[in-house]
């Protein structure tokens, strides 16, 4: 019986490892990448409503404002609507000058990495 | 107890009018200014990038004053590397004291123009209290940043401000205020010290 026992749990530890202790740490997307250059953008104050209001759009993925090279970075989702005039007219009502604006359709999303499993959940607890 | 409480309550949640008087669109703004001079606490909305409402409550000089606020953006030049503003303040309002109810009115006309570098600002305001006086005060802020912070980032700035003030026509004192602006994210902090002695604090609050 105990010889039995031991079979059973071996084969479930076993099991466990062979679903858990493959995991998929990178998740790769395509997304749109939005990148604006703009003029009158030099403080974190003026940035902060850029910000805002793009998070509000549900296909607006991440945004990227970069003080230094004068940039407002916008990672859409693949299927989003939101066109560059739609974008630039956003900044413009921002009180940020957009001077050109340019769309990646190829973009590789920054690949996401998923916590490393622990010793314990490796082993299905 | 319940000073304190409120007090810090205001303190958490306010905002200077040392920055910009109009938010982004949609953007609510409280704001906190705390000087030798006056307390004073001012609320207001963006409805657009261009204009704010919004109703201020200033204690000075045991009275209380009570204003309605308009802020207008009359200009903004853009460059890559700059942007100046120039801005027009109106505050039609109710002053109290301990014996009677005036109407008072203030305007400013308030300019600033700045790089990641470098600050600067200048406000001259007229305020008119019915049949008593009329007082101008002017302001000068010249700043440098410390270094040139990114998006994100602690940014520090030193600052010096210059204010004078005259009365019914007659100079009254300059005050001289060399201080230290630091922000991250929405939060923004000025500590300083007059050459007489005097403390300016503000904590600033964007949401």
């Amino acid at each position: 019986m105990k010889y039995i026992i031991t079979l059973i749990l071996s084969a479930i530890i076993c099991l466990n490892i062979t679903i858990y202790g493959t995991p998929k740490y990178k998740i790769a997307t395509k997304n749109i990448l939005v990148t604006a250059q703009v003029k009158g953008m030099v403080c974190d104050f003026c940035a902060r409503g850029l910000e805002k209001i793009f998070n509000n759009y549900d296909d607006v993925k991440s945004i990227d404002i970069n003080l230094e090279k004068s940039t407002v970075s916008i990672e859409l989702l693949a299927n989003s609507a939101l066109s560059n005039k739609k974008i630039t007219e956003i900044i413009q009502n921002n009180g940020i000058t957009t001077i050109h604006i340019e769309r990646n359709l190829n973009y590789n999303s920054p690949q996401k990495t998923s916590p490393k499993p622990s010793f314990w959940s490796k082993l299905g607890f | 107890m319940k000073k304190i409480l409120i007090i810090v309550t205001l303190m958490l949640y306010h905002y200077s009018t040392q920055a910009r008087p109009i938010s982004y669109p949609g953007g609510w703004t409280i704001m906190q200014l705390n000087n030798d001079q006056k307390n004073r606490i001012h609320i207001h909305y963006s409805p657009k990038m261009n204009y704010s409402i919004g109703l201020a409550i200033e204690r000075k000089n045991n009275n209380q004053l009570t204003n309605l606020q308009l802020n207008q953006l009359i200009y903004r030049r853009n460059t890559k590397y700059s942007q100046g503003n120039l801005y027009l303040k109106t505050q039609p309002g109710i002053i109290w004291d301990k014996k009677q109810t005036k109407l008072n009115t203030r305007i400013t006309i308030s300019g600033d123009w700045e790089t990641r570098r470098y600050f600067s600002q200048y406000d001259i305001s007229g305020e008119y209290t019915y049949q008593k006086q009329t007082q101008v005060n002017q302001k000068l802020r010249l700043g440098v940043a410390a270094y040139k912070a990114n998006y994100n980032a602690i940014h520090t700035w030193f600052m010096i401000q210059i204010n004078s003030k005259f009365k019914n026509n007659q100079f009254q004192n300059h005050e001289i205020t060399p201080l230290i602006r630091l922000f991250k994210g929405t939060v923004l902090t000025e500590i300083g010290l007059s050459l007489n002695k005097k403390i300016l604090f503000n904590i600033i609050k964007r949401f």
